[in-house]
């Protein structure tokens, strides 16, 4: 009984992993040879709408300043623009920093959060109630916009389908250590051949909340963020499908970022993305299933993409079954390999690439030197695996305790801006 | 002196070369030319090296074992050849005898695993996933040794594991050119780059397999069977793939190198 019932769930993982590496594979096909959909290119000389640029900041002055010259030096009309940096309580000179570039420039507003609930969220959704403008951009404050961003961003608003639209997360500090090699090959993957593939193919391209942007009155009309989730990103895509609005992803609209340095600071981060991921998953599938709108196409994707932090735990269970199944002598030499397959294929959780996903995306980014690194991804699989299900643990625990997740902020490592991918 | 000036005959000049160069589209707005010739080179190749597998893999794996067993002899491992059958094909399997732990050992194994456990996740080096790594191995070397203690004996003996080893050795080589060509189908690699990529694979898995055999019945024969699932389930197949996946990587960096300095081969979204 017990050993069918081990087969039976080794069984059930395999077929999931094996419809994951197909939804990835066809990814990596459609990215590399088929025709790519346009993203708003054509359009760049239209008039450009306001915009409302908001960067939530929790103790941030090593990199504060770094952000707000960024989009002001950018080449967006200023008279268009209005920036609203959040000074979320902050315990440093992040303040201060703020209110001399208010000083500085008429269109920087800043905004002082100093009592209430803490985090991203709750800062985003005071900011929408000071913002002039329907369209809204967000920034995460360790992040650097490239020139341009605003206008690529900026653009897709010009259809009136789109609710929000993403960019491109390229880290800049890939050189520092192996980690921040590695997790630099994860945003590829994930970014330059997932996200252009699953625009192509319009089914759940993500808006990652960390270079993008939205309409505020949709954003409004949906209840705004909620201040107790951990991935308001994933959710507000979610809600913005299931509402019937596009999101489109804008692969040349780069924004380079710091990725963690530490091993402790991405185990947290990890954490933190599978704890959100996992209630947005909770409180969206019912939702997704039966919202009229969405294709089947879209509907599946969807939950696919919500159950991605799901997935590592459910590999990690099917390797201790095989592990009891091989005390108990009753081991499947095709699902021992099978697993081993899977395991080794898919050690990149970040952003859920597979290798072969991440190894096309560096050829397309001409990362000749880096695609050496891609057995070095298997290095990470325990690492992400316990740290994506510490995450799930965490979700499982605030259900039954119905407690409130508090906000953690990433480690940052200042200053550190070395090679640009 | 421009490349257009250049007298005929000559190689193009630097500055050419950099102009070439220069005018790769963006990296967002790359893509590759569809190639189906790829494709079916990749499914060809996976196909006939398949069917040489189908019709050769019990030569092979007898080859391969009969070897193992005469170097282990010759270093003075107390190994034998029994006969077994998979897949319809005779086959020979390494026999070897282990030592059987007593109780005392195993609750000595199970206190030292914890130990070190503990130590791992209290030391700050070296980096969190070797440490995650050396947690897992003896986590299942404990888990192991708790049930040989409740149990009394493994659901494998060494004839029941050497005939597990040389099963998966045989599964993982009809697995990887299926794995490998549809990774490779990906990536407009010329026909005789694709059946490259896939050969060296599969003959690079044949000598790991055929020494790593060897090397756990030489193992397992001086230890007993406390170590026998931590090496098959972290040293077994998931062993095999990664050095695959460096094979392909190093394809990869070839054909990126090749994409980086042809005009061609890039086509604009």
């Amino acid at each position: 009984m017990v050993v069918t019932i081990l087969h039976l769930w080794v069984l059930f993982v395999i077929v999931i992993m094996t419809l994951y590496a197909v939804r990835h594979w066809y990814f990596t096909l459609d990215r590399m040879m088929m025709r790519q959909r346009p993203y708003f290119q054509d359009l760049y000389d239209n008039d450009l709408p306001p915009v409302t640029v908001i960067v939530p900041m929790h103790d941030e002055e090593a990199v504060a300043r770094n952000v707000l010259d960024a989009i002001v030096r950018g080449d967006y009309p200023h008279g268009l623009l209005e920036i609203i940096p959040v000074d979320d309580h902050s315990g440093d000179g992040t303040a201060a920093i703020l209110r001399e570039y208010g000083e500085r420039y008429a269109f920087v507003k800043p905004l002082y959060v100093a009592t209430g609930l803490r985090g991203k969220p709750n800062a985003l959704n005071l900011a929408l109630q000071e913002a002039s403008n329907e369209i809204v951009m967000v920034f995460d404050a360790d992040y650097t916009p490239g020139r341009g961003i605003l206008r690529e961003l900026a653009m897709a608003f010009v259809d009136p389908e789109v609710g929000a639209v993403m960019g491109r997360v390229v880290p800049q500090n890939t050189s520092r250590n192996l980690l921040t090699r590695l997790l630099s090959l994860e945003r590829s993957g994930g970014y330059q051949v997932d996200q252009q593939a699953r625009y192509n193919l319009d089914l759940f391209p993500q808006y990652g909340g960390t270079v993008g942007g939205f309409r505020r009155s949709v954003v409004l009309s949906l209840h705004g963020f909620d201040a107790q989730m951990l991935a308001e990103d994933t959710d507000l895509t979610a809600r913005l499908f299931t509402n019937g609005w596009k999101v489109v992803y804008a692969n040349r609209a780069e924004c380079y970022e710091e990725v963690p340095i530490s091993w402790e600071a991405r185990f947290r981060q990890l954490r933190r993305w599978s704890r959100g991921h996992n209630r947005a998953l909770y409180r969206n599938i019912s939702n997704m299933l039966r919202a009229p709108r969405l294709s089947f196409r879209q509907r599946c994707d969807g939950i696919l993409t919500l159950a991605v932090y799901a997935i590592p735990p459910i590999l990690l269970s099917g390797f201790l079954a095989n592990m009891l199944l091989f005390l108990m002598g009753a081991l499947s030499v095709w699902s021992a390999v099978a697993l081993g397959f899977f395991v080794v294929a898919y050690s990149a959780f970040g952003n859920f690439g597979p290798v072969y996903e991440i190894g096309a995306a560096e050829v397309l980014d001409g990362a000749r030197q880096r695609l050496y690194l891609l057995p070095y991804l298997f290095y990470l699989f325990l690492f992400n695996s316990w740290a994506v299900t510490s995450g799930l643990l965490d979700t499982l625990g605030d259900g039954i305790k119905r407690r409130s997740p508090l906000w953690e902020k990433t480690t940052r490592s200042s200053g550190d801006r070395n090679a640009v991918a | 002196m421009t490349a257009a000036q250049a007298p005929a005959g000559t190689s193009p000049s630097r500055d050419e070369a950099a102009a070439r160069r220069a005018i790769l589209p963006h990296r967002s707005y790359r893509t590759l030319p569809s190639t189906a010739t790829g494709a079916f080179a990749a499914l060809a190749c996976t196909v006939l090296v398949e069917l040489a597998l189908a019709l050769y893999f019990a030569p092979l794996a007898r080859t391969l074992t009969r070897a193992d067993a005469s170097v282990l002899q010759r270093m003075g491992f107390p190994v034998g050849l029994e006969s077994t059958a998979f897949l319809g094909k005779a086959l020979t399997a390494l026999t070897f005898t282990m030592p059987v732990h007593r109780y005392l050992e195993l609750v000595l194994w199970i206190l030292a695993c914890l130990a070190g456990i503990v130590v791992f996740t209290v030391l700050k080096s070296p980096p969190a996933p070797l440490r995650y790594f050396v947690n897992f191995n003896l986590l299942i070397v404990c888990s192991e040794a708790t049930y040989l203690l409740f149990a009394g004996h493994l659901g494998y003996s060494a004839r029941g594991f050497s005939v597990l080893m040389l099963r998966t050795m045989i599964v993982t080589w009809f697995v990887i050119p299926a794995f490998v060509g549809a990774m490779v189908a990906l990536f407009p690699f010329r026909a005789w780059e694709t059946a490259a990529v896939i050969v060296v694979c599969v003959g690079y898995d044949f000598l790991l397999e055929g020494v790593r055999y060897a090397a756990f019945a030489a193992l397992l024969t001086h230890t007993g069977p406390i170590l026998m699932s931590d090496l098959f389930l972290l040293y077994g197949p998931l062993l095999d793939i990664i050095p695959i996946i460096g094979i392909f990587a190093i394809a990869l960096a070839y054909l990126s190198r090749r994409m980086q300095t042809s005009v061609g081969a890039w086509e604009w979204l």
